[in-house]
């Protein structure tokens, strides 16, 4: 049986537009420019001058550090004025900005955001002793098929749970958690507590209808062995 | 010595692949209360009418029952029946049927008093028959409610995906211990 | 979950008879309250009485019952379900099991306890034989 693509609704994916040194003009060109053909891109972009963001503007003039990142921006657009060098730069725009010049850009780096994990926003580094709670099962595009990944989304799903009991519980490295866990964070969907914090974000679940509480962590390792799950 | 048992409930809408995955898992051929099917707007010879019953000896004094119900909407009454004091539900769907999403919101409806206590995982199959809805359309309707629970692609007849998606209800149990 | 049904044309040459035999059923069982004739995967054909019930959800539940029955039946070995019965505080439920031209039909009688189950067995197995004849 097949399903007709176009009746399944479209959510856009948001990206964000961090903007550096760009003088009113181009300012005010980004913002029509993104306003005017926002329909022909995948994503929704928000212009942004600071905090997270997946994608970096800036005039030629300026590499700067920028705020609110860590290990360098996701993508980087240059706007360099007409006849000057090119930059290391992943796009490179000639000044005066062109609408077509622009959305085409844009566009190109929708594509490779989508289909390149680590081109996305590095969260500010997690604090320390942080504990880790998912709000919504990832994305299809995160998760990737991964088994480990799916079950570290599965530990990340009930409570709080922090980094060295995730890498013990689900007998995944640390490294390998944490960037999962990094990841994660770039979507929005993971809850970040101190430790001992409880935020009011959570919502705990009730207690289970049976007790099950007084099984534990030997009794979910006889059960997995006696059923052959032998993930580790 | 006296045997500890667990239950998990696989549930769904008729076709499925409850009573094929619970025979991934049985030891022995799951009881089944397959009758004859006379609705003509279901294309299956035979439907589940009472449930499907397995089971898996985990050795040590540990087994897995394994409880399937009925898939049509009118024996609903079977579905908070055999889920009570499961130790986790998993909820199985058919990306070929008309309206998969509309299943789901079904499912989550009747079992909405269990959902919060509950650990569950779903499964979605035939999705390389059928790409739409996305995995992903099911995970937003599930956040929709309040509620996150792993949400896979699976192909039933093969034993690797149904365990893991025990597996993940396993974790969820484990979490909440 | 839509379940918009249609039932099989076989079931459908049965719906006449079902219904006859409900009705017949009911006034022939002094103390029944109610008669729900359903196919084994839980349609209701027919249904008589004059208690208020939801003739759609007892052939359900009834068909999950006879299912269990024939399950267990299977299990240790006794054969095919006959009859069963659920005997409560307020009342009993008496289930046959038929074979009606090929198809499975299950019927209940719901009756007050002042009612010899022994009859009700009688009637029932009475009505299947009348339903092949038909």
């Amino acid at each position: 049986m097949s399903r007709d693509a176009a009746t399944a609704p479209q959510v856009k994916r948001e990206l964000r537009l961090h903007l550096q040194n760009l003088n009113d003009n181009d300012l005010a060109k980004v913002n029509a420019f993104l306003r005017i053909g926002g329909e022909r891109l995948q994503c929704d972009w928000t212009v942004v001058f600071d905090g997270e963001f997946e994608v970096l503007m800036r005039g030629s003039d300026e590499r700067g550090d920028v705020q609110g990142t860590a290990g360098g921006p996701a993508a980087t657009v240059c706007l360099a004025d007409a006849g000057t060098g090119q930059h290391d730069a992943v796009e490179a725009l000639a000044r005066p900005l062109q609408y077509e010049a622009l959305l085409d850009a844009l566009s190109a780096l929708e594509q490779r955001i989508a289909s390149t994990p680590a081109l996305r926003a590095v969260p500010r580094a997690f604090p320390p002793d942080a504990r880790f709670r998912l709000l919504r099962w990832p994305s299809a595009d995160l998760l990737q098929g991964d088994r480990d990944r799916q079950r570290l989304a599965s530990f990340l799903l009930t409570r709080l749970v922090g980094l060295d009991e995730l890498a013990r519980l689900s007998h995944v490295g640390k490294p390998q958690c944490m960037e999962f866990l990094v990841l994660l964070a770039t979507t929005g969907t993971l809850d970040i507590a101190a430790a001992d914090a409880v935020p009011a974000t959570v919502t705990a679940r009730a207690e289970p209808q049976a007790n099950h509480q007084e099984m534990d962590a030997h009794h979910f390792a006889s059960i997995r062995h006696g059923l052959g799950l032998t993930w580790r | 010595m006296a045997m500890t048992q667990h239950k998990i409930v696989f549930s769904g809408p008729p076709g499925a692949g409850k009573t094929t995955a619970i025979a991934m898992l049985s030891d022995t051929p799951p009881v089944v209360t397959d009758v004859r099917n006379t609705d003509a707007g279901l294309s299956k010879e035979l439907t589940t009418v009472g449930l499907d019953f397995g089971q898996a000896d985990l050795g040590n004094g540990q087994c897995v029952r394994l409880f399937g119900t009925p898939g049509q909407l009118r024996f609903d009454f079977m579905w908070r029946i055999i889920a009570t004091d499961a130790l986790g539900l998993v909820i199985l769907l058919d990306n070929t049927r008309p309206d998969p999403l509309d299943d789901f919101a079904t499912y989550l409806d009747a079992y909405a008093d269990l959902l919060p206590t509950i650990n569950c995982a779903v499964g979605i199959g035939r999705t390389g028959e059928c790409a739409l809805p996305t995995v992903d359309q099911f995970s937003s309707l599930l956040a929709e409610r309040g509620l996150a629970f792993p949400v896979l692609p699976v192909d039933v007849r093969r034993r690797e995906d149904v365990l893991m998606l025990v597996d993940t209800v396993l974790i969820q149990a484990e979490m909440r211990t | 979950m839509n379940e918009m049904t249609s039932l099989s044309t076989l079931t459908t040459t049965l719906l006449h008879p079902a219904r006859q035999t409900a009705q017949a059923l009911f006034a022939e069982v002094d103390g029944a309250r109610a008669v729900v004739i359903a196919t084994a995967d839980g349609f209701d054909l027919a249904h008589a009485g004059h208690q208020t019930i939801d003739p759609a959800r007892l052939a359900a539940m009834v068909s999950s019952v006879s299912a269990l029955g024939d399950a267990a039946s299977r299990e240790t070995g006794i054969g095919t379900p006959r009859y069963l019965v659920i005997e409560s505080s307020d009342g009993r439920l008496v289930v046959r099991c038929m074979q009606v031209q090929q198809q499975a039909l299950v019927a209940v009688v719901l009756t007050d306890k002042s009612v010899t189950l022994g009859f009700v067995l009688s009637h029932l197995a009475q009505a299947e034989q009348l339903m092949n004849a038909a």
